[in-house]
């Protein structure tokens, strides 16, 4: 019996129907876990497909099917998260003073506790926090992700400094404060 | 020399949830927020806000993948 061999294959097409079959629940996968967005992982991992499809010429069975699109898509999402911080900021959105000038709490901006501290057991609450997060720019978001999410995308990478990239956590944790307080807070007062 | 400004120790409760605080921003918050009752509810709040964070985007989604697939084959195979 011959070895276990990678199976080449006649055509692009069929190379093609077999690997979307085959490796897309684990490439999906992959992505949802770097970007944390079913819509996007979808859609990365089309490109990759589509980018195989282009270049599978240039794939010469060296290396796994498998291996090679995993790279491909990991180029995928480090070209998302390098575009989503090159976009300039467009608004100021979160970078209102919540302090006075001699470092005191605006009275408007005083925080008051939650009364609820079980938050995360609360179905109603998870609705109005998942979407403060949707409604976070893109980039500030794209932070929080890679926090939890990706030990192996670099700041380096992205041509991000830390200083800025701490900033962006900042804000968007200050956002999300905001918005809970407008939405959840509130409204259950 | 101990007393710090609302304002700064708001910047050292993101601190703590980025770089992380050195031992003496460590005990200049505690000072702080052991006085001023806006400032340990600010950073009880931002404490709870990151703990959910972390928990809600390191859930895992799953989908159905049927779909993407005929709909990436057809666009291949077109």
């Amino acid at each position: 019996m011959p070895k276990a061999q990678i199976k080449e294959h006649a055509s692009p097409e069929s190379a093609l129907t077999d690997w979307v079959n085959n490796y897309s629940d684990v490439l999906y996968a992959s992505a949802v876990k770097r970007v944390s967005d079913e819509g996007l992982a979808i859609d990365l991992v089309q490109e990759t497909f589509m980018a195989a499809f282009q270049s599978y010429g240039r794939f010469e069975y060296r290396s796994k099917p498998k291996t090679w699109l995993t790279s491909i898509l990991k180029n995928k999402i480090m070209d998302h998260f390098r575009q989503v911080y090159r976009r300039k900021e467009t608004s100021i959105e979160g970078d209102f003073q919540m302090f006075n000038e001699d470092g005191t709490w605006k009275t408007e901006n005083i925080p008051t506790p939650w009364e609820e501290t079980h938050l995360l057991d609360n179905p109603e609450f998870i609705d109005v926090f998942d979407s403060c997060v949707e409604a976070l720019p893109e980039r500030w978001a794209s932070s929080i992700r890679i926090k939890y999410l990706d030990s192996d995308i670099k700041l380096d990478d992205l041509g991000v400094s830390k200083a800025n990239y701490w900033k962006m956590l900042e804000r968007a944790r200050t956002q999300l404060r905001n918005c809970l307080e407008v939405n959840w807070v509130k409204p259950n007062k | 020399m101990f007393s710090i400004s609302c304002k700064r120790a708001s910047e050292l409760v993101h601190k703590k949830h980025n770089e992380g605080l050195t031992t003496k921003e460590r005990w200049r918050l505690k000072i702080h927020t052991g006085m001023c009752s806006a400032c340990k509810t600010f950073e009880k709040q931002t404490d709870q806000i990151e703990k959910i964070v972390k928990s809600r985007i390191q859930k895992q989604p799953s989908a159905n993948l049927e779909d993407f697939k005929v709909d990436t084959l057809s666009k291949i195979n077109k």
